[in-house]
């Protein structure tokens, strides 16, 4: 019976080569969406877990309360690791992070800057199960001047050669890392993509201890990352009680500008639940796993839609079969395991497709994700019976409405030709479709607001000039800073480079925070924690930055360089005055300098448009420059760069001409941005194409349907145009519908969406009705093409009977 | 006695009015009978016919089966009945067009799980009785009308029925096929099988032993 069942199921697949190709191949390619997705969330969920104690480990959070205002952050100060260590039986290890650091590393001819790399406690490997694959893991981080490189740093430097116990130049032209000869006494296996922080440097802590030994007794010195190993069973809840006391005992918070606590995260959490600033590796959002969990969803709902529609369609030509069959003495029963059988072979298809085409889009899916995926993570963990469940799943919902419409066939009709569709069966397909189109509305509405979001975030005027404007990165060098002014003049004399400006920060990068006390109008001295960055004097002319009050700094006040400060609008507000012109005179005092205020300039944005603009002082300080910025003009661009790489290797011939441009650095803040917007527009299509691939064999079923009455019609004297508007008009009614149904839904949904950047474009009516349009053109296209066929094709044979 | 219709009727409604397909319908059938069900168009000719075959029920009326009421059977009870004793034939043959002659034959007994070797057995009879071996791995579409109303008798008649319904089996057949179809139910019907035939054509109800007249649902 099995066997019959089968020959049937694969004939009529056969038979029916368009329709079996709509429905499998639809089907497919929503089976092969949900599995991307799911191996993509699986990825997002895996981060450390590959931590053997990876449940046992915490890392500190530190908090910085203020009356009105607070900061909580993962980078944090050095003593709190050991007095927790000292202090606590619970807390087993400790291990320190010190960086992001970045060293100038030269072996024999090869000089690289290393931007990627910690200083780091020597208990390491033996809380993180980050494997050795040459070194003692107890002792290769121990010796001062000891690094430890992963396998790929290591080839990068020695190729072939034996790493172990080689000598590395480090650090000898300054910077913030430790100067002196490193010793390799380790290699590590290259850090897993799935770790919420990477490196391909690590250095021992011992060796920053001897070049930055006060810091480490300085709860206000904020340059570390702290993991603690504690027990198993470790309640962190009973462990957060005796927090209080610790801090009464070692940190005097007496006159303090801000409350500091510290709270504890599992490392299980750092990636994808952590809200702290700071972070020390890009961190996964959580709603964009719902996000695409829920894109997943539908896809696969819209392809089961599709899949119960077709079938019912298709329900028409197997009508006699039925009747035959009961005639025969198929019960009920049978009859609908059949077809629930024939749903499942069909389903089990579509399922051994879309493995196929996953497997086939892997190293396209990469370039999406930005994630390493190999064929075996389909087959890895959980996602294979998870696959499984939701193919029977698929196959039960999808199957088992038409096999209760099939089965439920009265032999006598159905053998006399006659079928009398019931109206409820009518409206459910009715309302089947209304939802896919509500669905696939929303997606398009949605993916033109993701696309309108992003327009915005990389094309709005953020207040200062980024084109054209190219950073060299030295690394706060000693010896380009002691030449900066022969350097910045070799540069102007150049032709392409119009201006120039040395900085410690340029916007989108790293910088500090500062405290600085400024009189308020009272005034007293009034303590806050702006954003700093430390520029030279041309850095707000260079960059085109707005003054609100007062001056820039310039060569003419010789006094600029030891007392005065430039702040911007958010910085007045913060230390309460309403105007800026208000604070101009008043006297300041920050990081042992003192005098006064001189300008204001105009809020511009230095962090991404996720973050609202921050108070920021711009402190001159040319000396702490990290960084070189030209701006350049000129038509042959790589031509330019050729030549200002030649002027600074003529003046630097030690250090790698290391070059970017400030818009590609500053729009990099998006690439998860840009990532979500390429697979959201990508499943959105899809999800689109599916609803399509629906609408297509539902236009089939009513033309079929309506066979007769189109041939009465035709020969009544109907012309072809009538009968298409005859047949989409039911349909664009549906479509109609969807439209009302998502735009508040989407609506919704975007706007929350929106909630996480600080800066969005205005959700506007028309990007919904554009998108019922566009799904109305598409569903009257699908239409149409069946509405002309139908309408073509020659009454006499619809009308001839038997 | 194979079965007794008493009283049976059937009508539907149509403007709040009753329209009678069948009204007040008495007879019986003996086995070994070959009844001719005869009358124009529209006359119920049909619905009678499904009624006997347990297709359909009549809305008042009693019908006994060997001695089992059948109106008052539960509908897995009647199909059994009707699966164990009675053969379809019908005038659009109505063979499933995607399996074979083989495979067509054999499904009746599928339903009534017979075994693997059975089947067989059976099906190789059936071929070979009505002479359709070559065309047993053909498509219903690549046979004549004649022979797939052969293969559609073969169907009926294999699992061995006491009673075989016809609804116009020539109907759609030219004369000498429709011939040879006759004197396969004549043959039939020698060897002890039940017949009732619904037909339209004089020549073909002189098969039969007995002829019922309906008119306008009622037997005349």
């Amino acid at each position: 019976m099995l066997k019959n069942y089968i020959k049937i199921a694969w004939r009529n697949l056969l038979k029916n080569k368009g329709y079996s190709a709509i429905n499998i191949g639809g089907l497919a390619i929503g089976m092969a969406c949900f599995l991307m997705i799911v191996m993509f969330i699986r990825d997002e969920l895996s981060y450390d877990r590959y931590h053997e104690k990876g449940n046992r480990i915490y890392r500190v959070i530190h908090h910085y309360d203020s009356q009105n205002s607070g900061v909580n952050q993962v980078w944090g100060n050095a003593p709190v690791g050991t007095a927790l260590q000292s202090d606590f039986s619970e807390i087993l290890e400790t291990v320190q992070f010190s960086g992001r650091s970045d060293i100038l590393l030269k072996y024999k001819d090869k000089v690289f800057q290393e931007d990627n790399c910690f200083f780091v406690d020597k208990n390491v490997f033996e809380v993180f199960s980050w494997s050795l694959i040459s070194g003692n893991p107890k002792t290769a981080l121990e010796a001062p001047y000891s690094i430890v490189l992963t396998e790929s740093t290591a080839k990068k430097y020695f190729g072939d050669e034996d790493p172990m116990g080689q000598t590395i130049d480090g650090g000898r032209t300054g910077g913030r890392a430790a100067e002196g000869v490193y010793t390799v006494t380790g290699v590590v296996k290259d850090i897993p993509m799935n770790s919420h922080f990477t490196f391909d440097v690590l250095m021992s802590m011992s060796s920053f201890r001897q070049t930055r030994p006060q810091i480490f007794d300085s709860w206000g010195y904020v340059d570390f990352y702290t993991y603690v190993l504690t027990p198993e069973n470790f309640d962190v809840g009973h462990f957060q009680s005796k927090i209080p006391d610790f801090l009464e005992k070692n940190v005097d918070q007496e006159g303090e500008e801000y409350y500091y606590n510290i709270t504890f995260e599992p490392l299980l959490e750092a990636y994808l639940y952590s809200e702290s600033g700071r972070q020390p590796g890009v961190t996964g959002s959580l709603s964009n796993i719902y996000i695409f969990a829920i894109i997943g969803f539908f896809i696969l709902v819209i392809a089961c839609i599709n899949f119960t529609n077709l079938a019912t369609t298709r329900s028409l030509e197997r009508a006699k079969e039925v009747g035959i069959r009961k005639v025969i003495g198929a019960e009920k029963k049978g009859l609908i395991y059949q077809f629930l059988g024939e749903a499942m072979v069909m389903v089990s298809l579509s399922a051994i497709i879309g493995i196929i085409i996953v497997m086939l889009c892997l190293p396209w899916m990469q370039e999406f994700t930005g994630k390493n995926f190999v064929s075996a993570d389909i087959f890895n963990g959980l996602i294979l019976p998870l696959y499984s469940i939701t193919m029977l799943f698929t196959g039960l919902l999808s199957g088992s409405y038409p096999a209760l419409i099939l089965s439920g066939f009265r032999p006598v009709s159905v053998l006399k030709g006659v079928f009398r569709t019931s109206p409820q069966g009518a409206n459910l397909r009715k309302g089947l479709v209304i939802f896919q189109f509500s669905l696939s509305i929303a997606l398009i509405a949605s993916t033109a607001i993701v696309y309108f979001q992003l327009g915005y975030l990389l094309n709005k005027n953020l207040g200062f000039d980024q084109e054209k404007m190219l950073v060299l990165d030295f690394n706060y060098d000693d010896q380009v800073l002691g030449n900066l002014d022969v350097i910045k003049n070799a540069f102007l004399t150049h032709t392409d480079v119009k201006s120039i400006s040395a900085s410690r920060s340029i916007p989108g990068g790293y910088f500090p925070g500062a405290g600085t006390e400024i009189e308020s109008q009272d005034g007293s001295m009034n303590m806050k924690t702006p954003a700093l960055f430390e520029v030279d004097v041309d850095f707000i002319p260079h960059f085109n930055i707005e003054m609100v009050a007062g001056r820039p700094y310039s060569r003419d006040f010789p006094t600029d360089t030891s007392s005065s400060m430039v702040i911007n609008e958010a910085a007045v507000k913060l230390f309460g005055y309403a105007s800026p012109k208000n604070i101009i005179g008043k006297r300041f005092s920050q990081w042992g300098k003192e005098g006064k205020v001189i300008g204001v300039v105009k809020d511009f944005n230095f962090r991404s448009l996720h973050q609202k603009v921050e108070p920021l002082a711009l402190r001159l300080e040319p000396l702490s420059s990290r960084y070189i910025t030209l701006k350049v003009q000129s038509k042959d661009l790589q031509a330019t760069i050729d030549k200002i790489s030649r002027i600074w290797s003529s003046i630097v011939p030690h250090r790698p001409f290391l070059y970017s441009f400030l818009d590609q650095s500053f729009n990099g803040q998006y690439e998860a941005d840009i990532r979500f917007k390429k697979l959201f527009t990508l499943f959105s299509c899809l999800a689109i194409l599916i609803a399509c691939l629906g609408l297509l064999g539902l236009a089939t079923y009513s033309a079929v349907q309506r066979t007769k009455e189109i041939g009465i019609r035709k020969v009544l004297g109907a012309e072809v145009s009538s009968i298409i508007r005859l047949l989409s008009k039911d349909f664009i009614k549906l479509v109609l519908i969807a439209i009302v149904i998502a735009t508040p839904f989407s609506w919704y949904a975007m706007n929350r969406w929106l909630e996480a950047y600080a800066y969005q474009v205005e959700v506007n009516w028309w990007v919904f009705v554009v998108s019922g349009l566009i799904a109305l053109i598409i569903a009257v296209l699908t239409i149409s093409f069946h509405a002309f066929r139908a309408a073509n094709s020659n009454p006499i044979k619809s009308l001839r009977t038997e | 006695m194979l079965l007794q219709l008493k009283n049976i009727s059937k009508w539907v409604q149509s403007g709040g009015q009753k329209v009678f397909l069948l009204k007040d319908i008495n007879f019986w059938v003996n086995e070994g009978d070959f009844i001719s069900i005869m009358g124009p168009s529209g006359s119920g000719k049909s619905t009678l016919l499904n009624i006997i075959g347990m297709l359909d029920n009549a809305n008042e009326g009693s019908y006994t089966f060997l001695d089992e009421s059948v109106l008052s059977l539960k509908e897995k009870h009647r199909a059994n009945l009707y699966k164990q004793y009675i053969g379809f034939v019908f005038q659009a043959y109505h063979l499933i067009d995607e399996l074979t002659v083989k495979e067509n034959l054999e499904m009746p007994l599928l339903y009534k799980k017979y075994g693997a070797s059975e089947r067989k057995a059976l099906v190789a009879d059936m071929l070979d009785r009505f002479n359709i071996v070559g065309k047993k791995d053909l498509f219903p579409s690549q046979l004549s009308g004649g022979q797939q109303q052969l293969v559609g008798v073969a169907r009926a008649l294999i699992a061995s029925p006491k009673l075989i319904l016809a609804d116009e089996p020539t109907g759609n057949l030219n004369s000498k096929q429709g011939e040879e179809i006759m004197d396969i139910f004549t043959q039939l019907n020698k060897e002890g099988v039940t017949i009732i035939q619904v037909t339209h054509s004089e020549k073909n109800m002189n098969y039969g032993s007995r002829v019922i007249n309906l008119l306008d649902g009622e037997i005349v």
